[in-house]
């Protein structure tokens, strides 16, 4: 696997951060935007320049922040792997993004007509730019897609893998999402009053909403068989996956929770688990009023009043939207590895519609399989299982 | 097994009420208007103004399948959008740099994201199955296809609605016209482009009005001209299909003077008889107009004729004692306008006008092949056969 995000510009990094409760949310450097006083952000403090000469890019390349985070995650992922050659194991890419190139098109959009030189980033627009790009760098010919489901992106990039390895399909597949910080969806989430101007406290009575971030992750996926003969080092396994769309509004989750039920319903059923399996909940908990309200619901539809250990990232990452899933599961595989739970950073009081308590302090536990969460507009409920590398032999 | 139990299209011919491709209509400039069907059929008034394009033709077009296939009950709704909803998205990000970051509203915003059609047919249904939308460019509606596939031969899912549509905006088609995409003379590079929705009803149960089966597809980010025909034959071994089974072709080939080698070289792998089918000339391109050639192809498996407004080159094999002439439909070319007309008039076309394409009835057609890449990039196969 790979990462980089507002904790770490590396695996090793996030693992340190996250051990040592730094969060990564502060003001915004890298982007002009008015509202750069007021707003808390998950920010990768390292600007287009400095990424595009770690990457060796030309002068007059047309990579957007979204593509260059989307380069150096898969490539540390791939790295990490051991991965050498592409060939001649079918290897595919797929890869999730929000936005795509929006936060080069907010820079050039009126200057594209009197611009030439800016016209290169036109078509850096398009989501499937990123993925092109990311797969050219790794060398991947084949079957590349790009997964677009608001912020539960990149566990559906993750769950359409676990689907191309299961069927044989592919050999070989990384998977995971890119999302930079962008105007647009600064001023979108703004507009939609869910942004708040402190650090984001999830599944806090007084929430007030969340921050944005910033974030790029991807993991390898391979099949038993081919574990078997490269004699290769299993991070974890992903278990189970399911998807269900709440079909209540565009924007909102139902109060009832009923198609992140049916998302963790699905993946339980996929992964052969029961509830009571589950020692670790990485959830969505993006600190809005709705999300967190309807979460809690449905974790309390699946687990009753046996809720495993649970907690939300995002005070130390900032929401990062398409990339958040891939980012998540990354955090979760540490938890399997590490035997860690990760704290639910700025929580103080309990929400008055239930009794969930997220856990506050970093905790040692033996994790066997952690469910990770990832919810997005268009009512897209998402539930990924990983289950500790250990566990499975 | 994976039937095409029914379908749905709306685009710049009259495809939402079967009148294509039986009337044919001239395409006009390098941006060809959509035949607008019916929305208030299908829509609610107050929608109908608040929705994009690209929802509204995608609410239609997959209320057609879905109709068509007898309203069964969906195990996922699966996407593929090229540009998604770049109106809304255009909208937000002009409100955004002209009042710079003040006195915004959210509608454009929440209507913006990719998934948005998706969702609101979803929404529409009351749908809470599985709801993917993918969004890589010319390999949007493929890799839902794939998706879709992997789901029915596992027997994840029964029954899939599947889909690709696409929208255009203005200010964002002028930039196209800048970066060489949309043609914007006589003898520009670009191609003629447009816009559009198509949806299908996938499923293990054949019914008796099937068009055919989706046999296999794939997807490949580039590829040489050279690599194209090895690509193809290693494609149709997984299948198991010879190359001589294959009775007929559909290619995107697009106006675009540009990278057309790709369809050259593998039409000339086929023999001369064999029917070559085109049909963006009169689609128009948009990043899921393949989906308007898996929408012809399905008509030609069912029917067994090829249209001769998109027949390329070859011609099928007759049938015994038929002649092409014999067994001819009428085709009638009319303008935009007039099929506009007699859209928002709920009018049957199959009156007056002048007949110009005679379509040839083959012998059976039974497994057609389609190709499609954009600019050099985004190459699919896909492999359907009759029932």
């Amino acid at each position: 696997m790979g990462i980089v995000s507002a904790i770490g510009n590396t695996v090793e990094e996030n693992l340190r951060s996250l051990v040592e409760l730094k969060p990564g949310i502060s003001r915004i450097e890298n982007l002009h935007t008015v509202h750069k006083d007021v707003i808390r952000v998950g920010e990768i403090k390292r600007t287009n320049k400095e990424l595009a000469k770690y990457l060796n890019l030309a002068e007059d390349n047309n990579f957007t922040r979204t593509a260059m985070l989307g380069v150096i995650a898969a490539r540390e992922a791939v790295e990490n792997a051991g991965i050498t050659a592409m060939d001649p194991w079918r290897t595919g890419l797929v890869s999730a993004t929000s936005v795509g190139g929006m936060d080069t098109t907010e820079r050039y959009f009126k200057e594209y007509p009197g611009n030439e030189a800016v016209r290169r980033y036109i078509l850096s627009h398009d989501p499937g730019d990123s993925t092109h790009k990311i797969a050219d760098a790794l060398g991947i010919r084949g079957f590349i897609t790009t997964i677009s489901t608001a912020c539960s992106s990149a566990a559906n990039a993750i769950m359409l893998g676990a689907r191309l390895i299961r069927s044989g399909e592919l050999d070989r597949v990384i998977v995971g999402g890119t999302d930079a910080l962008s105007k647009f969806t600064i001023n979108g989430f703004k507009t939609l009053m869910i942004l708040s101007d402190a650090e984001n406290t999830p599944f806090d009575r007084d929430r007030k909403g969340l921050n944005l971030g910033e974030a790029a992750a991807y993991l390898v996926l391979e099949p038993e068989a081919a574990i078997k003969a490269g004699n290769k080092r299993v991070l974890a396994y992903l278990s189970g996956y399911g998807n269900a769309n709440d079909a209540y509004h565009q924007t909102a989750s139902s109060e009832n929770g009923e198609g992140a039920t049916l998302a963790m319903e699905k993946a339980l059923q996929v992964a052969g688990l029961l509830p009571g399996d589950i020692n670790y909940i990485n959830v969505h908990g993006t600190a809005t009023g709705n999300n967190d309200l309807s979460e809690g619901r449905a974790l309390i539809n699946i687990f009753g009043d046996r809720v495993p250990p649970f907690s939300s990232t995002k005070p130390f990452t900032g929401h990062t939207l398409a990339a958040a899933g891939a980012i998540e599961a990354v955090y979760s595989i540490f938890s399997l590895q590490q035997g860690l739970i990760w704290p639910n950073l700025n929580f103080r009081n309990p929400m008055p519609e239930f009794d969930l308590l997220p856990e506050t302090t970093l905790q040692k536990k033996e994790i066997r399989h952690v469910l990770s969460n990832s919810f997005g507009f268009g009512g897209n409920c998402s539930t990924l299982i990983f289950t500790a590398a250990h566990d499975l032999h | 097994m994976i039937y095409i139990n029914g379908r749905g299209c709306v685009s710049a011919q009259k495809t939402f009420d079967g009148s294509f491709p039986d009337e044919v209509i001239a395409p006009e400039g390098y941006i060809l208007p959509v035949v607008p069907p019916p929305y208030k059929d299908y829509i609610a008034p107050a929608m109908i103004r608040r929705m994009g394009s690209g929802v509204k033709n995608g609410v239609v077009a997959s209320a057609l399948a879905l109709q068509e296939a007898g309203s069964p009950d969906l195990d996922a709704i699966i996407t593929g959008t090229g540009v998604g909803c770049i109106k809304d998205s255009e909208a937000f990000l002009t409100a955004i740099l002209e009042n710079h970051e003040e006195f915004l509203t959210p509608t454009a915003f929440i209507q913006s994201t990719h998934n948005t059609v998706g969702a609101q047919i979803a929404l529409g249904l009351g749908c809470k199955a599985y709801n993917f939308s993918y969004v890589n460019s010319a390999v949007s509606f493929e890799s839902a296809l794939v998706d879709a596939r992997l789901q029915l031969l596992s027997e994840e899912a029964r029954t899939i609605l599947v889909g690709g549509v696409d929208e255009k905006a203005d200010y964002t088609y002028h930039l196209f016209g800048l970066a060489g995409l949309i043609k914007t003379g006589e003898g520009t590079p670009g191609a003629s482009y447009s816009e559009g929705a198509a949806f299908f009803v996938l499923s293990t149960d054949k019914q008796e009005e099937s068009y055919g089966m989706l046999k296999d597809v794939a997807v490949m980010n580039c590829l040489e001209p050279e690599a194209v025909a090895p690509a193809l034959e290693a494609f149709l071994r997984r299948t198991g299909t010879a190359l001589a089974d294959i009775d007929a072709v559909v290619i995107g080939k697009n106006d675009d003077p540009q990278f057309q080698e790709y369809y050259s070289v593998l039409s000339g792998g086929f023999s001369p008889e064999v029917p070559v089918i085109h049909y963006k000339h009169l689609s128009g391109e948009y990043n899921t107009a393949s989906a308007f050639g898996f929408w012809l192809a399905a008509g030609i498996l069912k029917s067994g004729y090829v249209p001769e407004a998109v027949l390329l080159s070859g011609q099928p094999g007759l049938s015994p004692g038929g002649a092409a002439s014999n067994a001819a439909t009428l085709g009638k070319i009319v303008s935009h306008e007039e099929a506009s007309h007699r859209a928002a008039n709920s009018e049957t076309a199959q009156s007056g006008a002048a007949i110009r394409g005679a379509a040839i009835r083959g012998a059976a057609i039974r497994h057609i092949l389609l190709y499609n890449q954009y600019r050099g990039i985004d190459h699919s196969f896909i492999l359907l056969s009759g029932c």
